[in-house]
């Protein structure tokens, strides 16, 4: 290890104009590949996509693409949409929904779609016809009427017109490629284009649009995202000023701050390099990734300055600081990094993603702040004003024996006993952690934005629902003619409609029965499945598979249940029942897969969530623990690291269910990113620690010469840290806020943690440890 | 056992009930919420009514019901009545019987082969009495409900149809013109007994009476040719209501039209006392029919009939008087609405 560094040491500052011309050459490179950077989203990103329900939703997905879908309700202001002015206005949208490229044109459905039909019984049979006929004229009071009495007819109240007719709905499914480039469909060009090719040429005082579907929202969230910009800057404004307090010298608080902008712009570079783009998601992490370098610039900063205020040159006080931070900050960056790569293990494409962002972005800070920074320090002249300043500061140094009587043996035990019966009441209360959205609504949105007041105001106008799961009934072809499998369909669906959660529910044996009552003059008691194959035939015949309720051979047919809300319990509260009844219906050849459906992704994302969560904390903590025996070479060690790591996850879980903040794909990796971060605290505090022990101090000497060299850098980054991210709570994405919440908590907690319970912790592991000459030291871990 | 040889009337020993491994209704708190179908008073303080896969419910208010599990899945058409005795009919022939006022239930009769419903069911005594459906289906038991005997009554048809299958008996036979007659039968929709007198309607405009029990009918002719599902005795006279609205009163004139404010099939008729009738339809509408005045045009135009549409707009089946409200079954289930109201 020694000889690493000094190989480095040795390579970086004997040729240190070339280390910093080849950096400025790189990043100049790198600035102009990340001015190339693309914001990219995508539905399938989202989902965990080996996930079996969302194998059996791709599988059929040609059939039942109803998963990603866009509704458009036009409303209109008076209350009433019989008017010239609001059927015109419809029309419109309707033409326009229907050219935007990459919608299913076969697909769009409004009163203005010829598909929309009503028929009605008479004594000769049926009477039928488009809703609204070929020779419509807007201007014509008797036409508008006509419409009126026909939506009655063909019963699409609370469907395609709202129940207290003040608005008509215009619906569309999305293709998962562009028909005209044959690439992913661009998801954010869609959103944006409806909100521009339709909301601000028809919105005005007369009529409103209210646009919701997986487009629009990450579209609304990929333009909240872009606030960003103005957090990025605060932040950094903040941190200046911080470290500027700090560190008392323009040069040491602009140096730093470079490098870790330096680390940014090699991160967004390096993603575009690498054919990456960055999804509005995990657009905090170039923000974190700046936070982590500044967190170890002040580290480094701080140690320079220590030796040149001893008297060293810049030179010598630069070489010594790199070659004493190289080890723990190399190490804490490396578990940063390894860390953030477990996150590799969640199968949600997001997440991966994150991972790859997060971990290359902190790994470039490996070279941004260890390498780069002591080089350019080196250069910087202290001038006499700052040696006074400096001066004055070591005749008054920070008083950390208050801190160091953490180690003090009853101290030592009140702080661990405290911390391990909070440890047993965050437990208790994580237990109760949530998986999924807690919320109604698009859960990375605020509830008073527009997209979710949209979806609440069509949630509550129509009988509709965005929050329904489809179970894929797959059989045989031509098996909709089989009484058997018909009624097997029905009967399941109507013991699912019962389940607490289930709302209502369609299936083709649903409107079969309909179709039958109606082929019987519409008389309610013929409301039933004919046994009759010729009859059944006759009942499905007149039902088209743009309905959704069956495939071109009827070989696959979805029973789609509405649900009440899209709750964590709800849904598994569903699956279950589905997962129960189904073994009383399945057959040979009739088989009832889940999922499709917006609440079968969050079904299979909900899983694939909950399962990965413990796996995920076991890496994290593996990797964090492999590291730290590597590094310190002493279990003791390790466990003064990890274990108060591990009791604020517990806590930031606990956290959770105090804010109603479900575990989702947003949530999952904050807690892997808060351990990465806050390792590096307690990796700092104890590399000091061990030296000292190692040389045979007892531990709270050591623990006191360890604050005195690192504690107030330690003090100063959680707190920025902190600061920087608590800036999120006034995001106007939801899921940003949370984020914030949890890493401030988790950044604080942490920084406390190393604080005050390491060294307490470290007290009572090294019991014995008394004398403070080598021979009564106990040296030999068990490692 | 008395057989009329002069009438138009063949008994065939109904095979025994062949009943099929059907599982039993599924218990579900939303049955109260499904399809029910027919609803009666079983007590001064108890209703029952039945529906689709074989609900049976029975309760003492809306919010007090209790489903029966029935051995069957059938969905069920109508109830009726007699003392203690309660008899359900349904699809697949399905006749379904409580001796003890809805503990337990049997299936008397079933015929899944058949592929049609009963619609109606009626008893005259404790031991005598008669199911009508689809397809001229007419089942009649006088052993009370243990066996039962198939029917086909030529008298029911129009008669143009009966000239034609007198012709059919005369060139081709028994046989075939048995089995013309069966196919020729009309869906009886309702059966009603008033004064000692049968009333059946069905398709096809088909009002008849019989003056002895359904052994022979008279056709009542009546200009309309739809469906009749709704038959009731009033005060004043016979009423019948059918597809897409059309009404009729039975006036010493001749038959009256009654103009309903909607055009939606009448499914039932309840009395609500001497001068009002209520009639229960499609869509979800409650029609009042004010009958006090029958020298005047009974029609919506002049508030003698109105309407009020639930707020589900579902179709209603039936209704009855229950205390001071009126208990309604509609394809959304129980409701009810308070009688003063109205």
């Amino acid at each position: 290890m020694q000889k690493l560094t000094h190989f480095f040491e040795s390579l970086l500052f004997g040729f240190r104009k070339t280390v910093i011309g080849i950096f400025a050459v790189a990043t100049v490179a790198l600035l102009f590949m990340a001015t190339q950077l693309k914001l990219d989203a995508g539905f399938e990103k989202n989902i965990p996509l080996q996930h079996e329900y969302m194998q059996n939703y791709l599988k059929h997905r040609a059939d039942f693409d109803g998963a990603n879908n866009v509704l458009v309700s036009v409303c209109d202001t008076s209350g009433n949409i019989f008017n010239q002015y609001f059927f015109d206005t419809l029309k419109n949208v309707h033409d326009d929904v229907f050219f935007i490229n990459g919608v299913e044109r076969s697909l769009v459905v409004s009163l203005f779609s010829p598909a929309t039909r009503f028929t009605e019984i008479v004594e000769g049979g049926f009477a039928g016809g488009p809703v609204i006929p070929a020779d419509f004229n807007s201007s014509n009071p008797d036409a508008l009427l006509k419409v009126a009495q026909n939506i009655e007819k063909a019963g699409i109240v609370g469907n395609q017109v709202s129940s207290d007719y003040s608005c008509a709905m215009v619906k569309a499914q999305l293709l998962s490629t562009d028909p005209e480039t044959g690439e992913d469909l661009n998801m954010l060009q869609i959103g944006n284009q409806l909100e521009t090719e339709l909301r601000d040429k028809y919105e005005n005082d007369r009529v409103t649009l209210h646009i919701i579907g997986f487009s629009k929202m990450i579209a609304d969230v990929a333009n909240g995202a872009k606030d960003v910009l103005t957090f990025f800057a605060i932040a950094i404004a903040i941190t200046t000023i911080m470290v500027f307090i700090f560190s008392k010298s323009i040069m040491l608080t602009v140096l730093p701050i470079v490098c870790s902008l330096v680390a940014v712009i090699w991160q967004l570079g390096l993603l575009t390099l690498f054919g990456f783009g960055l999804d509005p998601m995990s657009i905090l992490v170039p923000f974190l990734v700046f936070a982590i370098g500044v967190s170890h610039g002040v580290q480094m900063i701080n140690a320079v300055g220590n030796k040149v205020v001893e008297g060293l040159s810049s030179l010598a006080a630069s070489k010594l600081a790199f070659a004493s931070l190289l080890v723990p900050g190399g190490i804490a960056l490396l578990s940063d990094t390894v860390g953030f790569l477990t996150l590799l293990v969640i199968d949600i494409g997001i997440i991966k993603e994150l991972a790859i962002t997060a971990s290359m972005g902190v790994a470039v800070i490996i070279l941004t702040n260890l390498f780069l920074l002591p080089v350019l320090m080196s250069f910087v002249s202290f001038n006499d004003a700052y040696h006074a300043r400096a001066k004055r500061k070591v005749a008054n140094p920070t008083n950390w024996s208050a801190f160091a009587k953490c180690c003090d043996k009853p101290k030592a035990i009140i702080i661990v006993s405290v911390t391990a019966i909070l440890f047993v009441l965050g437990a208790m209360q994580a237990n109760t952690l949530k998986i999924g959205d807690l919320h109604p609504g698009a859960p990375a949105l605020h509830e008073d934005s527009r997209y979710n007041q949209d979806t609440f105001l069509i949630t509550d106008k129509y009988e509709i629902t965005v929050d329904y799961i489809s179970i894929l009934v797959e059989a045989y072809p031509e098996a909709c003619t089989s009484f058997s499998v018909m009624n097997a369909i029905d009967e399941f669906q109507w013991r699912m409609t019962s389940i607490e959660g289930v709302q209502s529910a369609v299936s083709l044996p649903h409107i079969a029965k309909k179709i039958n009552a109606g082929y019987n003059e519409g008389n309610p008691k013929w409301n039933i499945l004919p046994r009759n194959e010729a009859v059944l035939v006759q009942s499905i015949a007149r039902i088209p598979s743009s309905t959704g309720l069956l495939n071109g051979d009827c070989s696959v047919m979805p029973v789609i249940l509405f649900m009440t809300d899209h709750k964590a319990e709800t849904i598994s509260r569903v699956v279950d029942a589905v997962k129960e009844y189904r073994q009383l219906y399945a057959a040979e050849g009739l088989t009832f897969a889940l999922a499709s459906g917006p609440v079968g992704v969050m079904a299979a994302t909900n899983e694939a969530v909950a399962a990965s969560q413990n796996p995920m904390l076991v890496y994290v903590f593996g990797a964090v623990i492999i590291l730290c025996l590597m590094s310190f070479k002493s279990l003791r060690a390790t466990l003064s690291v990890v274990l108060p790591l591990y009791v604020v996850s517990v806590l930031a879980q606990a956290l959770m269910t105090f804010l109603q903040i479900g575990l989702t794909v947003s949530t999952l990796p904050v807690i892997a990113l808060g351990v990465g971060i806050g390792v590096d605290y307690g990796i700092y505090i104890l590399s000091t620690m061990m030296r000292k022990l190692d040389e045979g101090a007892d531990v709270h000497d050591a623990y006191l010469t360890a604050l005195q060299e690192r504690g107030s850098a330690v003090l100063f980054t959680g707190i920025t840290l902190a600061i920087g991210v608590s800036t999120w709570v006034f995001s106007s994405l939801k899921f940003q806020m949370d984020m914030g919440i949890l890493l401030t908590f988790m950044f604080i907690v942490n920084m406390l943690g190393a604080v005050l319970v390491l060294p307490a912790l470290a007290r009572l592991l090294w019991w014995n440890r008394k004398g403070t000459n080598k021979q009564q030291g106990d040296l030999k871990d068990a490692s | 056992m008395k057989f009329s040889y002069l009438s138009l009337l063949f008994s065939l020993i109904a095979t025994p009930a062949v009943i099929a491994a059907q599982e039993s209704s599924i218990a579900s708190h939303l049955a109260n919420k499904s399809l029910l179908l027919d609803i009666i008073n079983i007590d001064t303080d108890r209703f029952m009514a039945v529906g689709e896969r074989g609900h049976v419910l029975s309760g003492s208010s809306l919010d007090n019901t209790y489903q029966h599990i029935i051995p069957t899945k059938s969905t069920l058409t109508a109830l009726t009545q007699l003392d203690n005795g309660l008899w359900a009919v349904g699809h697949d022939l399905t006749i379904l019987h409580s001796p003890d006022m809805g503990e337990t239930w049997l299936v008397q009769f079933q015929d899944i082969s058949s592929e049609k419903p009963f619609l109606d069911v009626l008893f005259f005594t404790e031991s005598h009495g008669i199911a009508v459906g689809a397809y001229g289906a007419f089942y009649r038991t006088r052993d009370g409900g243990v066996t039962w005997q198939k029917e086909l009554n030529a008298s029911l048809l129009h008669p143009d149809d009966q000239a034609y299958l007198d012709e059919i008996r005369e060139l081709d036979g028994e046989e075939f013109y048995l089995e013309e007659l069966a196919s020729i039968l009309p869906h009886f929709n309702r059966v009603t007994f008033a004064n000692g007198i049968l009333y059946m309607v069905g398709e096809t405009g088909m009002i008849a009476q019989s003056q002895d029990q359904g052994m022979t009918w008279q056709r009542i002719e009546i200009d309309y040719d739809g469906s009749f599902f709704a038959i009731a005795d009033t005060p004043k006279g016979l009423i019948v209501g059918g597809l897409r609205g059309n009404t009729f009163m039975q006036t010493p004139n001749g038959w009256q039209t009654i103009t309903l404010c909607e055009e939606a099939s009448v499914n039932s008729f309840t009395v609500l006392d001497s001068n009002t009738i209520l009639a229960l339809q499609n869509n979800g509408y409650y029609t009042s029919i004010d009958i006090s005045n029958m020298d005047q045009d009974i029609t919506c135009k002049n508030n003698t009939v109105s309407s009020i549409q639930s707020s589900e707009k579902t179709s209603i089946l039936n209704a009855i008087r229950f205390n001071d409200q009126v208990i309604s079954v509609s394809a959304s289930g129980l409701s009810s609405f308070n009688n003063n109201k109205k």
